[in-house]
């Protein structure tokens, strides 16, 4: 077993979020830049793999359920399990609405999975949350890296591999025109929940990943803004629809955040408190700026073609 | 002058052209009817007119001033007003609130007189001045769109199929009004699937096929014409 | 529990329902004229309230007096975020706005956390005497915030109904292009739905304050209530919203008497899940 210290260690540790990260971004990335799937409630998802994988691998504790020590793997099948139920619970009551409904539904679920998790101590310890999430494998930080960096390339590879098939042509079929998938007898609704649910058991996946990575959860760490505003950010940067655009993003969104941390850090020691809201005021007005000046992100989902024929303005 | 001419107007809604270079010219206080079969450009022609469609090529002038490609708000400044085919009025506003939108742009003293014209049109609409129009029927919605357009004192009210969805007695009565309409003065443009019952009151007739114009005259004429009739009108 | 402790809760519940009432009217007519779900309304409610915290801070001056000014500068904000920021946005597609309104909820109140901290702050100390009426104990706060709303709901039903914009208003909800065509000038609609809407926010946050306290997170945390309220409401219907905003302010309070407090945001979830699923179109039904 080998530690890492120093610059590597905090190298390291950048790089193990940065993957999980990126896991959720592509997570996103399936139904929002795929299939145009407004979920603002990323941080619910998360938090319930996050949660399934702590309490069916961590060893017997009086203050919470648990005790079933099961093996990483089986804990993050399940994660992934209940994330994908849960989301389709979410999408068979919202998926036929407008993207507006979608997105206050899982606002609304995320936060409800929060209270729950924040409430019921039974379950998970309430705000004193579960520790002792040990690593898989006996693996050192370095090794943990490995095994993100392994789960964030199968994830590519899935999600890639989906995104060349019928499937995903239908699914941005769907997106850009609705009336005529529907008109091509697709079953619009069976599509988008698919969808839905996939990129919900991914976050659900990274939700397990961090558990171990962190090794103690608590109800603080699903706060909408770290488990869901910044994913978005990471995303739109981006560029939905690309998933190496949606890997790009989460890697600078992240080296933005990590680096506004080492900024704000050296302020005077009466704005210290103040330096997380700092950070958050800048990166909203990133996104802003974003979404003002390229829309499409860094790598656009489409390459932009040479269109000959004339358009004329509005 | 004419008070809206159309010059060889090429343009559409996005990439591809629907129209192909298609003339009109409606002159004060006349009514003019445009027909021809369907996906022919009839309703684009007309858009193109009010700014709603995109003039790619070509001239739209209202009273000798060019007009081309401005916005409807600004279009309606003017003296043109426009019902279109579908949704058509204010469903959660009152019949008045309709009208009184329609006048949104004007603030004389004017406004009143106009209601009171729209009301003598269509007294079905006075009696009924306070209900939603989204509760009313096709037929009595058509008038409220049609009394909303009048209310700015168009020279021009140009209508998208004033009589689709209604009962033939429902549109025979609407035609009767849009003669009505046009004996006070106001001339009118209009897209019919009723090409008959249209030509017939029509000073001036179009045939619009591909997005450009076949055949053009006095409506009778149009009507009289066997290769017309034959061609366009269902023999 | 006897009577008398459930009339308290429904006392509570109309409190809430009066503060949930303003803000969903804002989301309504927002969602009407513009089409998009504004997710930093709950925060433009905890800009109203520190504006006013502002105010009764900074001149010393009661909470009433700091009220219309506290409106006016939310107004202010509000027409400042749209002109600057959703009005460019507003030529792509309206989802666009729905990212952009989340980005600035959250700017919103990391701004109101480096002016104003984060520790919890109140207008006056100090604990207002109830009046018991028929067991029911109402402090005087809670006539105030249920008058203040009444009498806002008015003024902006007056709006709506008798002036040439508030008919405009409510035209350019019912038909955008319709009112494009009848030479509605729509901008000018946009700018006082950001005027009406940021002002009855900031009611409804100093309200809310009022009540409890003031605290960054304090809009946030009314974001789902709020919409909850606008979408039993039907959303796009400012008159639905006032009978969204009852029915979850009341069934929230209430709930308590059986559930946990902390669950209080899950029942206005739970019941605007059940809207969805029955009824889509809100309370008041659709007329198109």
């Amino acid at each position: 077993m080998i530690e890492v210290s120093g610059f590597l260690g905090y190298a390291v540790f950048f790089l193990s979020l940065a993957g999980i990260y990126g896991i959720l971004a592509l997570g996103l990335n399936v139904q929002w830049g795929f299939t145009g799937l407004f979920n603002i409630g990323i941080a619910g998802f998360f938090a319930v793999g996050a949660y399934t994988a702590a309490i069916l691998t961590t060893p017997p504790s009086a203050s919470h359920l648990g005790g079933y020590g099961l093996p990483f793997l089986a804990g993050a099948g399940a994660a992934m399990l209940l994330s994908g139920l849960l989301a389709v619970a979410i999408g068979l009551i919202t998926l036929n609405l407008r993207t507006d409904y979608l997105a206050i539904a899982t606002i609304g679920i995320a936060e409800i999975v929060r209270l729950v998790f924040k409430n019921e101590a039974w379950l998970t310890n309430g705000v004193r949350g579960i520790p002792g999430i040990s690593r898989p494998w006996d693996a050192g930080a370095l090794g943990y890296l490995g095994v993100i960096v392994a789960a964030l390339l199968l994830v590519y590879l899935a999600i890639e591999r989906a995104r060349r098939s019928p499937w995903g042509r239908v699914l941005r079929a769907i997106r850009e025109n609705e009336p005529a998938a529907e008109a091509a007898g697709k079953n619009i609704f069976r599509f988008r929940l698919e969808a839905f649910v996939f990129g919900s058991m991914i976050m659900g996946l990274g939700g397990a990943l961090y558990a171990h990575f962190v090794g103690f959860i608590s109800p603080e760490a699903f706060e909408p803004l770290y488990g869901t505003f910044l994913i978005w950010v990471m995303l739109i940067a981006g560029g939905s629809g690309n998933n190496r655009g949606a890997l790009l993003g989460a890697f600078l969104i992240w080296l933005v955040w990590s680096a506004t941390e080492i900024f704000t850090s050296r302020l005077p020691a009466e704005l210290v408190t103040q330096a997380g809201a700092l950070r958050v005021l800048l990166i909203g007005l990133l996104l802003q700026v974003i979404l003002l000046l390229r829309p499409e992100g860094l790598l656009p989902e489409h390459q932009p073609k040479v269109k000959p024929a004339p358009q004329s303005k509005e | 002058m004419s008070l809206l001419q159309v010059d060889a107007v090429y343009g559409g809604y996005g990439a591809a052209d629907i129209l192909h270079g298609a003339d009109l010219a409606v002159e004060p206080g006349q009514i003019v009817v445009i027909v021809g079969p369907n996906g022919a450009g009839k309703s684009t022609l007309m858009k193109a007119a009010f700014g709603l469609a995109k003039v790619r090529k070509g001239r739209v002038a209202f009273e000798g001033r060019e007009i081309t490609n401005l916005r409807p708000d600004q279009i309606v400044r003017l003296g043109m007003s426009y019902v279109p085919q579908e949704h058509n009025v204010f469903p959660s506003l009152s019949v008045q609130e309709n009208l009184e939108m329609g006048a949104y742009l004007r603030r004389d003293a004017g406004v009143a007189r106009q209601m009171e014209m729209v009301f003598e049109i269509f007294p079905r609409l006075a009696e009924r001045r306070r209900q939603a129009a989204g509760s009313m029927s096709g037929g009595e919605r058509q008038m409220v769109a049609m009394g909303r357009a009048l209310m700015v004192e168009p020279k021009l009210m140009l209508l998208d199929e004033p009589t689709a969805g209604l009962s033939p007695l429902f549109a025979e009565q609407t035609f009767d009004r849009i003669r009505d309409i046009n004996r006070r003065g106001i001339a009118i443009l209009m897209v019919e699937q009723n090409a008959k019952q249209a030509l017939a009151i029509a000073d001036q007739g179009y045939v619009l096929a591909m997005g450009r114009n076949r055949h053009g005259g006095p409506g009778r004429e149009l009507l009289a014409d066997p290769e017309i009739g034959e061609l366009f009108l269902g023999g | 529990m006897v009577l008398a402790d459930y009339l308290q809760l429904l006392s509570y519940g109309i409190i809430l329902g009066s503060i949930l009432t303003l803000g969903a009217i804002g989301v309504s007519l927002i969602f009407g004229i513009l089409g998009f779900a504004h997710f930093a309304h709950g925060d433009l409610m905890a800009v109203g309230a520190y504006a006013a915290l502002t105010v009764v801070v900074g001149l010393n001056w009661p909470i009433w007096a700091a009220f219309p000014f506290a409106l006016a500068a939310t107004a202010v904000v509000s027409l400042v975020i749209d002109q600057t920021l959703y009005r460019r946005l507003r030529r792509t597609a309206p989802v666009i706005l729905l990212i952009s309104s989340f980005g600035m909820a959250l700017i919103l109140r990391s701004v109101i956390q480096l002016v104003w901290g984060s520790q919890d702050r109140v207008y006056e100390s100090g604990i207002q005497l109830p009046i018991l009426i028929g067991g029911v104990a109402i402090r005087p706060n809670h006539i105030i915030i249920v008058g203040g709303s009444i009498v806002l709901v008015a003024l902006l039903h007056v709006f709506l109904r008798h002036t040439r914009m508030g008919k405009a208003m409510r035209a350019m909800s019912d038909n955008v292009d319709l009112a494009r065509i009848s030479g509605i000038d729509t901008e000018r609609v946009i700018i006082w739905t950001w005027i009406l809407g940021g002002a009855l926010a900031a009611a409804a946050g100093i309200f809310l304050a009022m009540e409890t306290r003031l605290h960054p997170t304090m809009g946030w945390h009314m974001l789902l209530p709020i919409f909850a309220a606008a979408i039993l409401g039907g959303i796009g219907r400012p008159y639905g919203a006032i009978a969204g905003g009852m029915v979850i302010g009341i069934a929230q309070e209430m709930s308590t008497a059986f559930w946990s407090p902390a669950y209080k945001p899950a029942i206005a979830f739970g019941l605007m899940v059940l809207m969805l699923i029955i009824r889509p179109t809100g309370l008041v039904g659709a007329r198109r």
